[in-house]
């Protein structure tokens, strides 16, 4: 098989699977495990054939552009398609342990579609399908969220289905003024020439504006804290690790591709709405006396500093790229570790109220274990992949002088460590209740595996940047 | 050579433990311990021992060995049971012992390390035999204390200061020491209250041989030796005197004692101002206004009005 | 893999391994456990025996692996290090088994004896960093490994220390954080080296001095220089073990070690009081040894009283790196390891009153001398050790750190030396006056019959071995590999030109 032919794989694979899964009464949760397998396998093979070639290309149909599709997949592409990959199955194995029957078969339908979104938007190569398969995430993303069935998770989804169709109508909007200026949408097509377009700003704002309302990013996190907290744990999970990712990769690809990182203002307004975000969030997070809202809230403070990361890179080159997807990779790791964990907790005590956990740490060891390793890479400790992305933040902040930047970086990583240690410190206290059920041992070990692995993907931090090459 | 000194030494180093050790029925032996030394040094060639302390050396003989074989027959004395039956406890005769052992390395001492550390030695393991054996008169021991610890730490400077003085020696001998004694008032001070202090330790004389004679042999004999070592005659006897005033001082102390500790109060925690802070961060009221603020940006109001905004923000920042 | 490659790994990992299967094993599997825990520290010992043996002859064990473009994970044991990684060896040795009795039929244990093996693979690889950030990394997980060290008892005062020991510490490993990040965007480099490498870097004095002031200010919160102490008297609500193991090997001591590489192997001490910067760290080394004495004399509350004693006694080590000279190098660096020997006696002596007669005050301490004899003349020979009384350990720290004052000139720091001594005579010799002269005021249980022993062998053979070391490394503080004698070959083959 060839490298080209993986692209067009990658997206049909999940796709197919998850339509089985919707269509199929039984066996969910086998095909579940197969099909997430089956796609790690793939972005393995992407890798691989990157290794070597730096970049991969496909046409579907064979139809060239500007007529056809364009798939294509470069090292920030085949880094975030890993990693996601190599979530999907433990969220699968935690689903499948966690839920039954209908429950499972929808989880399991909705979860791979998501899945082939998410490979669909890392490789497109044009805006029209990044917007087919953003949204596409979106509506899975929102259904995924009802799932949890009580009125206040599908208030949330509500909400969230409101903000994600008003986010993409935005970027739909801005993707219409560049056609019109430029009869085209590949995004080979448009490099570098955004800024000059008529229409060109009018665009961008709104693009912008409409992915960041997607991505949660503050102010605009409203819709995020209350679907994330009310869904179930692994679809918390793949909310807070993977879904608001997307619409980050997104802005840096349409900013540092399409607008070659234009206007200085932009990269300081980006970084000042990251930086608040940081703060902000994160004070949320330790203010907060449910434990999913914490973690919820920590997603928003740690999307700041991706957007941070983001507005860096014009200035500050591959130090502020490398950061990026350091970041990233090390937070779709934590986070899900974490969500999954806290979940695990919650299902235990009934309520995922801080003051009243039972013992857990003797109870769920693991899933405390899996609490402070997520922790140790969010708080950006070392080492861990938190840590690595962090200190090429710094880094990069150091070497434009940008000495504020520096602060909110430290000050985000006390506050992390205050709320991550108040869900900690929780985790020591209460009384016994004996008469509560034992979690079945894989959904603590899924929690824990992708905790760890959160940790140690801090000492695979040079062969994931050299995976990643330089700023394209 | 080294290597067999210690060998040979090292077991002498456990013989104050020797009474703890060999029981009540046995104690006549002590005695005869304590008179070792004489055999042992009176007849031994200058010794160097590199390997204690910071590298060390005793030479026996001479006039030194006199005073050496009278602190020894002093504490021989002082061990034997005196009439009645009644020999001292073992704790008491183990703390005279190495008592002794100490004055004896602080009289054959070559470098002032080991003199240093055998006048201390001597000073606490008296103070020790002579609370094991009954309790003082109150206000005493504080005096004594208050007293000797200044001691120490003058005797400490001594040292440094003649380190200084002999070009900075990590170990400074005892000879060096002496030709710089006489001539510098700085330095004689701080000797002059080293011995002092041991003056202090006249108060714990009490009637009984095995109270009166060490402690004796320990301020009247070992300190003019010494004395006399880093000074020669002007040493021993400002040795002498100073150890006079150190024991009327210590008098004098003891009798101000009871009153002045009646005075001193127990220090009471006070509360850190940064708990407040901590605990202040959970519970005040300002966390109930930043939720109230968060809940603000969560309305559709805020949220509409926020992404216009950004809109109109970025369409800004594009014109620059 | 070379074993000059593989030694320091397995230094690590003889403790780092036993503590992960230790997470795993049953609560009630504690044969295993101790087995796993001894075998590891008796095997950590031969082997660090082994680098001692090869370090003095000139060898060197060193191992790296890229984490990023600039930055490696580095390990090296050079002589410094293994100062620092022998004392620790030792001593989670004895704390292990100390650990073992002390905390009998308590629950937890797995959980504490994994922490514990954590705890001290931390403090063995800030040791044995070879850079900044290695040192940065141990030094961090530590910090995590600490926490639910003391929070073992998970009681709501036990849940408040911790909290404040974050506070503290995460704020200090933050500042650690800051100032490698932009000593590295100066200077490029992070590696420690013999006489610093800041030193013709190009970066400005002003800012050079204002990374020193960063870093030590990380470290200087787990070497509690005042004003960053306030986390050690509280931690102390810990079990016995955990407070000698804070006190004496890993955390105080990680801090106090990290003083030492900051000012000898990344500034280099001249090139440091160049920039003026030893001078104040002197300045706060002092205030802070006066300050802990002060306020160890009014504590009724016996490891309270230990604790700021702590904050007094490993300001020590501050001052005699801070004083430029070999001889007061010695002295800071050779007090690592004494005050390291005399604390934990301390320490193990304080928790076995606590445990075999419930005694936690100093004023309930009368005549127990009598009852508990062998305990008694540990913690006699470690508090007169640290007084600084001649022969004991302390005394030959003392000596090097006066010797070093006063040839740098620093004539203060003498008086400093002896206000402390005074101040340590002040509040120690009451508590061995008590214990040894005065009646007893409470009956407690007699010893049990058939019982030799004061109390459980397991508490009572660490604290008298250790205090056996203090004696040794005072009387016999010049012989081979006596932590005096290493002290001075660090000194002179890695701090000072030659």
């Amino acid at each position: 098989m060839s490298a080209s032919s993986l692209l067009p794989l990658l997206v049909l694979w999940p796709l197919a699977g998850g339509l089985l899964g919707l269509l199929l009464p039984r066996g969910a949760g086998p095909l579940l495990l197969g099909v997430s397998t089956g796609n790690l396998a793939l972005a393995v093979a992407l890798v691989d054939a990157l290794a070597g070639a730096g970049k991969v290309a496909h046409s579907v149909g064979g139809w060239s552009t500007p007529l056809g599709i364009a798939l294509r997949a470069d090292g920030l592409s085949a880094v975030l398609i890993l990693v996601a990959g190599a979530v999907a199955p433990l969220l699968a194995l935690y689903a499948s342990a966690a839920y039954a029957g209908r429950e499972l078969r929808y989880f399991a339908g909705l979860f791979l579609l998501f899945l082939g979104a998410l490979n669909g938007l890392f490789i497109a190569g044009d805006l029209f399908n990044l917007y087919v398969t953003l949204e596409l995430l979106g509506l899975s993303a929102v259904a995924l969220a009802a799932l949890g069935g009580g009125a206040a998770a599908l208030a949330a989804s509500l909400r969230y289905l409101l903000a994600t169709i008003t986010g993409s109508l935005a970027y739909l909007l801005g993707v219409a003024l560049l056609y019109r200026a430029t009869g085209t949408l590949d995004l080979l097509q448009l490099s570098g020439q955004g800024p000059a377009l008529p229409g060109g700003a009018v665009a961008f704002a709104l693009m912008v504006a409409g992915l960041l309302l997607k991505a949660a990013v503050f102010p605009l996190h409203f819709w995020l804290p209350p679907a994330h907290a009310n869904a179930s744990p692994p679809v918390s999970a793949a909310l807070s690790a993977l879904a608001v990712k997307a619409p980050l990769y997104l802005l840096l690809r349409l900013w540092l591709s399409t607008y070659d990182g234009a206007w200085p203002l932009v990269a300081e307004l980006l970084a000042a709405i990251g930086a608040a975000g940081v703060l902000w969030c994160s004070l949320q997070a330790v203010l907060q006396r449910r434990a999913k809202l914490l973690v919820a809230y920590s997603t928003v403070a740690q999307l700041g500093y991706l957007l941070l990361a983001l507005a860096l890179v014009p200035a500050a080159g591959a130090a502020a790229y490398g950061a990026f997807t350091l970041l990233l990779v090390s937070h779709v790791l934590a986070k899900a570790g974490l969500f999954l964990a806290v979940g695990n907790l919650a299902r235990r005590a009934g309520h995922d109220r801080l003051d009243g956990f039972e013992r857990v740490v003797q109870h769920l060891p693991l899933s405390a274990s899996a609490i402070a390793l997520a922790g140790v890479s969010l708080m950006g400790m070392p080492p861990s992949g938190g840590f690595n992305g962090k200190w090429l933040l710094l880094q990069a902040a150091i070497a434009t002088g940008d000495w504020w930047l520096v602060a909110v970086i430290l000050v985000g990583g006390l506050l992390a460590a205050v709320y991550i240690f108040k869900l900690i410190e929780h985790t020591f206290g209460g009384s016994d209740r004996p008469d509560a059920t034992a979690l079945p041992r894989r959904m603590e070990w899924a929690a824990l595996t992708l905790a760890a692995s959160a940790v140690g993907v801090g000492f695979l931090g040079q062969p994931l940047l050299r995976l990643l090459g330089g700023v394209p | 050579m080294s290597l067999l000194t210690l060998v040979v030494f090292a077991p002498l180093l456990l013989l104050p433990l020797l009474p703890l050790l060999c029981g009540r029925p046995r104690q006549w032996l002590v005695p005869l311990v304590a008179l070792l030394p004489v055999a042992l040094l009176l007849p031994a060639q200058p010794l160097a021992l590199p390997w204690i302390l910071l590298g060390s050396g005793v030479a026996g003989g001479g006039p030194g060995a006199a005073v050496v074989s009278l602190v020894s027959v002093f504490f021989a004395l002082a061990l034997a049971p005196w009439g009645k039956g009644a020999g001292l406890s073992p704790r008491v005769s183990a703390c005279l012992l190495l008592a002794q052992a100490a004055c004896i390395a602080a009289l054959v001492a070559t470098d002032l390390m080991l003199l240093l550390a055998g006048f201390t030695v001597a000073s606490y393991a008296l103070l020790a035999a002579r609370l094991s054996s009954g309790a003082l008169a109150p206000g005493r021991l504080p005096a004594i204390v208050l007293l000797l610890v200044p001691g120490d730490l003058a005797a400490f400077e001594l040292a440094l200061l003649f380190a200084k003085v002999a070009d900075n020696a990590v170990t400074p001998s005892v000879a060096g020491a002496a030709a710089v004694l006489p001539g510098a008032t700085v330095i004689a001070g701080f000797a002059a209250l080293a011995a002092a202090s041991r003056g202090a330790l006249l108060l714990l004389v009490a009637r009984r041989p095995g109270q009166l004679l060490p402690t004796a042999t320990l301020v009247l004999l070992v300190v003019p030796t010494l004395g006399w070592r880093l000074g020669d005659a002007a040493g021993a006897l400002s040795a002498v005197l100073a150890v006079a005033a150190g024991a009327a001082a210590t008098a004098a102390l003891s009798r101000l004692w009871p009153p002045l500790a009646a005075r001193f109060t127990q220090a009471r925690e006070r509360v850190s101002w940064r708990l407040l802070l901590w605990q202040g961060l959970d519970a005040g009221a300002w966390p109930g206004r930043l939720a109230g603020a968060e809940r603000e940006l969560g309305s559709w109001r805020f949220a509409l009005a926020g992404a216009i905004v950004l809109v109109l923000l970025l369409l800004i920042a594009t014109f620059f | 893999m070379s074993e000059h490659e593989l030694l320091p790994l397995a230094v690590l990992a003889t403790s780092l391994l036993p503590g992960l299967v230790i997470f795993f094993l049953p609560e009630g599997a504690v044969r295993v456990r101790s087995v796993l825990n001894l075998a590891g520290a008796t095997v950590k010992l031969v082997l660090v025996a082994v680098m001692l043996w090869g370090v003095s002859r000139g060898e060197n064990y060193a191992v790296s692996y890229p984490l990023l473009p600039g930055l490696t994970f580095s390990l090296r044991a050079d002589s410094l290090a293994l100062l620092f990684v022998t004392l620790s060896a030792q001593l989670w040795f004895l704390t292990t088994i100390y650990a073992i009795g002390y905390l009998e039929s308590s629950p937890n244990r797995a959980r504490f004896f994994g922490f514990f093996s954590l705890c001290v693979t931390a403090t063995v690889g800030v040791a044995m960093a070879g850079n900044l950030i290695t040192f940065l990394l141990f030094y961090e997980l530590l910090t995590l490994s600490t926490y639910p060290l003391v929070v073992h008892r998970e009681t709501a005062a036990a849940r408040a220390a911790g909290n404040r020991y974050l506070a503290y510490t995460i704020g200090g490993g933050a500042a650690l954080l800051l100032g490698t990040a932009w000593l590295y965007a100066e200077t490029g480099t992070l590696t420690f080296t013999p006489r610093g490498f800041v030193d013709g870097s190009g970066a400005s004095s002003p800012v050079l001095a204002a990374i020193f002031f960063l870093l030590v200010a990380g470290v200087g919160v787990k070497a509690a220089l005042v004003p960053l102490h306030g986390w050690l008297p509280r931690a102390m609500v810990a079990p016995a073990p955990v407070s000698a193991l804070l006190h004496a090997v890993a955390v105080v001591k990680a801090g106090a070690f990290g003083i030492i590489r900051i000012v000898y192997d990344v500034f280099g001490v001249e090139y440091a009081a160049e920039l003026g910067v030893t001078d104040a760290l002197a300045a706060v080394a002092a205030v802070t040894i006066i300050y802990g004495s002060l306020r160890a004399l009014a504590q009724d509350d016996l490891k309270r009283r230990l604790a700021f004693s702590t904050v007094s006694q490993v300001s020590y080590i501050a001052l005699g790196v801070a004083i430029v000279g070999p001889l007061a190098s010695i002295g800071g660096i050779v007090h690592l390891v004494h005050q390291g020997l005399m604390k934990i006696t301390l320490f193990f002596c304080a928790g076995n009153y606590a445990e075999t007669l419930g005694l936690h005050k100093v004023s309930e301490l009368d005549g127990v001398g009598r009852r508990m004899p062998l305990t008694t003349a540990a913690f006699t020979v470690a508090a007169l050790g640290m007084i600084g009384l001649p022969p004991m350990a302390g005394f030959i720290s003392k000596w090097y750190l006066g010797l070093g004052a006063i040839e740098a000139g620093a004539t203060w720091a003498v008086f400093v030396l002896a206000g402390s001594s005074a101040l340590n005579a002040a509040y120690f010799l009451p508590i061995l006056h008590r214990a040894w002269f005065r009646a007893p005021t409470a009956a407690w249980a007699p010893v049990p019959a058939g019982v030799r022993a004061e109390t459980a062998l397991a508490l009572l053979l660490p604290p008298v071995i250790t205090a056996l070391l203090v004696l040794l490394a005072g009387v016999l503080a010049s012989v081979q590999y006596s932590p005096q004698e290493w002290a001075t070959l660090v000194v002179r083959r890695e701090f000072y030109a030659p």
